[in-house]
């Protein structure tokens, strides 16, 4: 009931703004934050009760085959159904002990073939489903589940549940659906629509990470599309309608392969399931060239949100023409939904294209590919941050590099540089997020965003530069500051590869060619901060600025004090996502030729 | 067809020794009516709103609309009231003549819900007030009835019959606005086309006569198990007739008439051409392509699916048909600044999605269990619903500005806000956004085709559902982000409930479409042959 | 099929069938006169006219469902032949002319 909550309650407020009559503002601006918050609070008590164990997605699935089996009436038809669970149970007993695989793990589920012309037809598929489900080595960190039949004629279900990788993203997501609602206190134009579409966002995006059904994951996934679509069209730049429109194809057209992917997936399952962990049980029978195509298709979905070069064209623009909220949720959240498909679909999906055993062309094959991508990405992205003169697009394109990191600590496979990917991503929602509301408070100021044209900003505006340059250090990856620990371990991850992947061992001359990123992010970020906030001010209007206020602070403290905390304390994440991310790995290596 | 069976080419017959020799004939003849009451109900409806306008002022031109709506009431009715015939009522009336079975029920319900929409439109049209409208209704009710046959018939007789009735009507209805230049156009464009295609097809109706020797579906298709007739020839007879029912759907390569006719006709018959028009269409095509379609249940029948053309098979070249029907409906639409132009072009891309359900179904009939018709047939209820949907939404706009262009849904967003939301549900509907029943339908499509191995027929339809984006989204840009001129109006609540009764089963079949699928999957179909 | 002088059978129908389908689609495309295209389009249906009739003939005689499909194709002919005109005469108070290419008010 609490992912449910923690995933509607910005609907339904949403509706509710919009029942509120428009001129009264400061109602709906208060009922929108006040939403925010309870579903911040929710998320934070998610986070902290999945220490404390409760039932996961394994008991769950175990009780509810139980359940089914029992309303079977024809004893002998429940003995063979009995069998087939068992079956099934052995199946992944030897496996784990031999780590053997392919379509022969199916002779266990023989005796559910067996009754394919049964006339209890459904009841012996979902017992397969889950108890294919309940195996899968994901399942036993996924708790607070919620499983419920929602289209039956397609085997569809509303299947939620949270565990290691998806709870920090969600806390996040919630936390800065707090901080931008505070934030968003100035929006004059059609405030009501604005607090409307940025409740729907939310759900849309904290829904992607909760959904562990295929099809009630895809239909998120769009649906986080439409509101971001008008945030940037409506409340956007001068060229907002262009980058709008341009989000919205790019992304479209990367979700409709998805959408093949899934049909693909659906009917190479065998008993059309979208349940992704009976997928993933599934995903081990799948042939190479299944997996070639699968994991091709999947990664350009998630490579466009990620975004990966050369799908990243959209960014700069959708970037820099949204309003600072949408691009702080643009930045902070949305691109994870991308990260996160790797980790939950591709990998898991394609375990042997992850791990490097099918060629995509010649000997270069998917390991090579992601961790050329991730290095391009890395540097590629920092020399376009080093050349643009908009404050605003130097963030973004800091933003395609810092992704950059994920895929490379994705394709080493270890669990240094698994872990590393997957606190990038957190790390980098906070850095990125704080770094877009720092240029959206100065742009407030300015109404320009040209770096060129600032200058001893600091003198004038003393305590927000200080809060400015703590986001700077933290995206610059400063020793003491979270974004430091995530890149270091990427880079201590890609290095281990040859002796410690899962996968395909990673050339070390991976992290070589990766190295002058780190030199150009902080050659950039350095001058950036000289530019803007050292030397002479540039132009008189400038002494008129008054310092952050407090809707500004309140946006800003919280992530400030995140990025020092978790760059002091990082174990305080990547314990709690430890058993998830070496899941990954795990699933990876056993598959490894 | 019991007397072309049973009479002898040579002796005469009169109609006495008729009674005479097949005492039975009257009297199945009676019982079949009982199961044939809402065609009649319309027959009679036809006369009826006609002699209502006969004895009503001109300026009443409303009036003929209530008596229509109530005819179709009626019909709707006792469709209703027979139900949907289970597999073991399914069979034929008239000797053959015309199907009873669910599929045909089911058309039947959603060809009059159609027009029963399509209804209230034609009575606020600003262009059809003031005139006598009773032929309007009475011509509009003739094509539905011509649709009805279509949706049932089951011998080639009643294929050309139904096709020949709804066209004659809709060309008429199309150049109903004698003082309007584009109308007359359309028209005459409408009526020229039309018959040439249906020309073309019943040459290919007379060539599958002479294969087989039968009118009879059911006796054409076993006939043609059997036939000797070279591959080659079968499948040139399945293309002149599938000219006929391209024709009515607006595919490739019959598609090009639709622009001009949707933009000449009045709004309200536009909505009706591109969704009951074409739903009649498909459920024809369907009777066609599961009578010939396929192989036969031995999977070594010949039929005139076992043709080839240039290595193309039946079911190849359905997909490839609606290949070019998508993509030639979607790219250009990209360039149109006239909404009922966008429309029909769009509407044409939608003929290819549906299309591509039908190809997709064609190598499983025959085969034993549902062939799969769920897919088309719920795709043909959403349609119904986002496409009268935008049309209604159209023309109350349209009757605002005094445009039917682009331009004059600037800003409808912030003029009519309730306008404004439902045609943006119904564009993105229409481009197959969740949560929207375009999405679930559209996903069903795609996921009948992959299953059935179209796999390069899938992704050309994703390619165009991006493609398609960049048109509905402009339309949407033009609402909420161009700001336009013109005052803001209220909506009278009649319009209002209008918009929300559509939006509702839009958003119904894209969030819960258990209950639709599992209705549409239960249908019974008779199995000719 | 014997001697083709002599022997009238269902070849030759078909024949005379095919080529006034033919001459009717050359019609059709060709003609720029909406009356010229009406024209063709009765080639058309008469050509399926024949066939059906010769066919009944030849391979079914013992019924007569081909002869009845032709008298249906008879009478629609008649009712397409009288609502075309009643279009084209719609359009030639219009535009005072009955060249299909004159009617281009629609673009694109």
């Amino acid at each position: 009931m609490l992912l449910t909550l923690v995933t509607f309650i910005p609907l339904i407020t949403a509706f509710v703004v919009l029942a509120i009559p428009s001129e009264k503002k400061a109602a709906i601006k208060w009922t929108a934050l006040i939403a925010a918050i309870v579903v911040f609070l929710l998320a934070t008590k998610l986070i902290a009760d999945y220490r404390g164990g409760g039932e996961n997605a394994t008991q769950v699935f175990d009780r509810q085959v139980t359940t089914l089996l029992e309303k079977v009436q024809d004893p002998g038809r429940r003995r063979l159904m009995e069998a087939g669970v068992a079956a099934i149970k052995l199946d992944f007993e030897t496996r784990k002990a031999s780590d053997e695989r392919g379509p022969a793990d199916y002779a266990a589920a023989v005796g559910l073939t067996l009754a394919e012309n049964d006339p209890d037809h459904g009841t012996w598929r979902s017992v397969w489903e889950l108890s294919m489900a309940q195996g899968a080595a994901a399942a036993k960190d996924i708790r607070f589940v919620e499983y419920a039949p929602w289209i039956d004629s397609f085997n569809i279900a509303y299947f939620m549940g949270a565990d290691g990788l998806s709870l920090p993203l969600v806390w996040l997501t919630t936390l800065l659906g707090v901080l931008c609602l505070a934030y968003s206190w100035n929006i004059e134009k059609a405030t009501k629509a604005y607090f409307a579409l940025f409740l729907m966002l939310q759900t849309g995006i904290v829904g992607v990470f909760l959904a562990l059904d295929f099809f009630l994951f895809y239909v998120f996934w769009e649906v986080v599309l439409l509101p971001m679509y008008f945030l940037i069209g409506f409340w956007g730049g001068p060229r907002r309608i262009y980058a709008a429109i341009k989000f919205f194809i790019y992304t479209l057209a990367g979700s409709v392969l998805m959408l093949v992917c899934m049909l693909a997936m659906y009917f190479h399952a065998g008993y059309d399931s979208f349940n992704v962990l009976t997928l993933m049980e599934v995903a081990r029978g799948f042939s190479h060239d299944m997996q070639y195509w699968l994991f091709l298709g999947m990664f350009v979905a998630f490579a466009i949100k990620v975004p990966i070069f050369p799908f990243h064209t959209w960014l700069p623009d959708a970037h820099v023409q949204a309003p600072t909220a949408a691009s702080v949720v643009l930045a902070g959240v949305l691109l994870k939904m991308g990260g996160y498909g790797f980790f939950r679909f591709s990998f898991p999906l394609c375990p042997d294209a992850a791990a490097g055993n099918i060629p995509l062309w010649g000997s270069f094959n998917f390991v090579h590919f992601l961790a050329t991508l991730g290095v391009i990405n890395i540097v590629y992205g920092a020399f376009c941050a080093l050349a643009q003169k908009d404050f605003k697009s130097l963030v973004a394109y800091s933003s395609v590099s810092h992704m950059g990191f994920v895929m490379l600590g994705l394709a080493a496979l270890t669990d240094a540089g698994v872990q590393g990917a997957a606190l990038q991503m957190f790390n980098h929602g906070l850095s990125s997020a704080m770094m877009f509301l720092i240029v959206g408070v100065i742009y407030d100021r300015a109404h320009h965003r040209n770096l060129d044209k600032f200058g001893g900003i600091g003198t004038q505006m003393p305590y927000y530069t200080g809060i400015a340059t703590l986001g700077f250090f933290a995206s610059l990856g400063l020793p003491g500051l979270n974004g430091f620990i995530s890149e270091a371990l990427v880079f201590m991850g890609a290095w281990d590869s040859q002796a410690k992947s899962a996968g395909y061992p990673l050339d070390p001359k991976f992290v070589y060619w990766a190295l002058p990123g780190i030199v150009l992010t902080a050659t950039y970020i350095l001058w950036t901060v000289q530019r803007v906030f050292m030397g002479p001010m540039k132009s008189e209007t400038y002494k008129t600025f008054p310092d952050v206020n407090f809707r500004e602070v309140f946006a800003l403290a919280p992530l400030g004090i995140l990025c020092v905390v978790f760059g002091v304390w990082p174990s305080l994440i990547l314990d709690f996502m430890n058993s998830s991310l070496s899941t990954i790995v795990q699933v990876v290596a056993a598959v490894r030729s | 067809m019991f007397f072309l069976q049973t009479v002898a080419p040579t002796g005469g017959v009169t109609s006495n020794e008729v009674f005479d020799r097949y005492p039975d004939l009257v009297s199945s003849i009676g019982t079949d009516m009982g199961a044939f009451l809402p065609e009649l109900v319309l027959c009679l409806g036809i006369v009826w709103v006609i002699f209502v306008d006969l004895f009503s002022k001109r300026q009443d031109s409303r009036r003929p609309g209530w008596h229509a709506l109530g005819v179709l009431g009626l019909s709707l009715l006792t469709l209703v009231l027979g139900g949907f015939p289970s597999a073991e009522e399914a069979g034929s009336l008239f000797h053959g003549m015309v199907v009873r079975d669910g599929f045909a029920v089911f058309m039947k319900l959603l060809l009059t819900i159609g027009t029963a929409i399509c209804v209230p439109m034609v009575m606020s049209h600003k262009d059809l007030q003031g005139r006598r409208m009773g032929e309007f209704y009475g011509l509009l009710l003739g094509s539905l009835l011509g649709m009805y046959m279509m949706a049932s018939a089951r011998n080639l007789l009643m294929f050309f019959m139904g096709i020949e009735f709804a066209s004659y009507t809709s060309y008429l209805l199309t150049g109903y606005l004698k003082g309007d230049r584009k109308a007359a156009e359309g028209g005459v464009k409408y009526v020229i086309y039309g018959s040439v295609a249906s020309g073309i097809m019943v040459y290919g109706l007379s060539i599958l006569y002479g294969l087989t020797g039968s009118l009879d579906v059911g006796a054409v298709a076993q006939a043609l198990i059997v036939t000797k007739a070279s591959p080659s020839l079968l499948i040139i007879t399945a293309l002149l007739c599938f000219a006929g029912f391209a024709y009515k759907i607006s595919a490739f390569p019959l598609h090009f008439w639709a622009p001009d006719v949707y933009e000449g006709a009045p709004m309200p018959f536009t909505a009706f051409l591109s969704v009951v028009s074409k739903a009649a269409g498909f459920a024809i095509l369907i009777r066609f392509v599961v009578a010939f379609g396929a192989p036969g249940a031995d999977g070594q029948a010949l039929t005139l699916a076992s043709g080839k053309v240039l290595d193309l098979d039946w079911p190849q070249i359905l997909a490839v048909l609606a290949m070019f029907t998508m993509t030639i409906g979607n790219l250009a639409a990209l360039w149109q600044n006239n909404f009922k132009r966008l429309l029909a072009y769009s509407s044409i891309a939608h003929a290819g999605y549906l299309l591509m359900g039908v190809a997709a179904v064609v190598p499983r009939i025959g085969a034993e269990g549902d062939p799969g018709w769920q897919p088309v047939l719920f795709y043909l209820v959403v349609y119904l619903f986002m496409n009268l949907g935008a049309f209604y939404i159209a023309q109350i706009v349209a009757a605002r500005t005094g445009t039917e262009e682009l331009p004059g849904f600037a800003g409808l967003g912030k003029r009519a806000p309730v306008l404004a939301v439902g045609l943006f549900l119904f564009m993105i509907s229409l481009i197959g956004l969740p949560p929207t029943g375009g999405f679930t339908g559209k996903w069903q499509l795609l996921k009948a085709a992959w299953e059935n191995g179209l796999h390069t027929l899938v992704l050309v339809a994703v390619t165009n559902t991006v493609i398609s984006v960049y048109y509905y989204a402009r339309i949407i840009k033009l609402m909420f982000l161009d700001q336009g001129d013109g005052e803001g109006y209220v909506l009278p609540v009649g319009q209002r409930t209008a918009v929300v009764l559509m939006v509702v089963p839009i958003l119904w079949l894209g969030l819960f479409m258990d209950s639709t699928v599992h209705l549409i999957r239960s249908l019974s179909f008779a199995v000719i042959g | 099929m014997g001697n083709m002088l002599t022997d009238i059978g269902l070849g030759h129908y078909l024949i005379v069938s095919g080529i006034l389908f033919t001459l009717g689609l050359v019609v059709v495309m060709t003609r720029r006169n909406a009356i010229g295209v009406l024209m063709g389009l009765e080639m058309l249906l008469n050509a399926a006219g024949i066939n059906f009739v010769a066919f009944n003939r030849f391979s079914a005689p013992e019924r007569l469902d081909g002869q009845i499909f032709v008298i249906f194709i008879i009478i629609l002919a008649a009712a397409e032949a009288a609502t075309a005109l009643a279009l084209v005469l719609n359009i030639f108070h219009r535009i005072s002319s009955i060249h299909v290419d004159e009617a281009r008010a629609m673009k694109g």
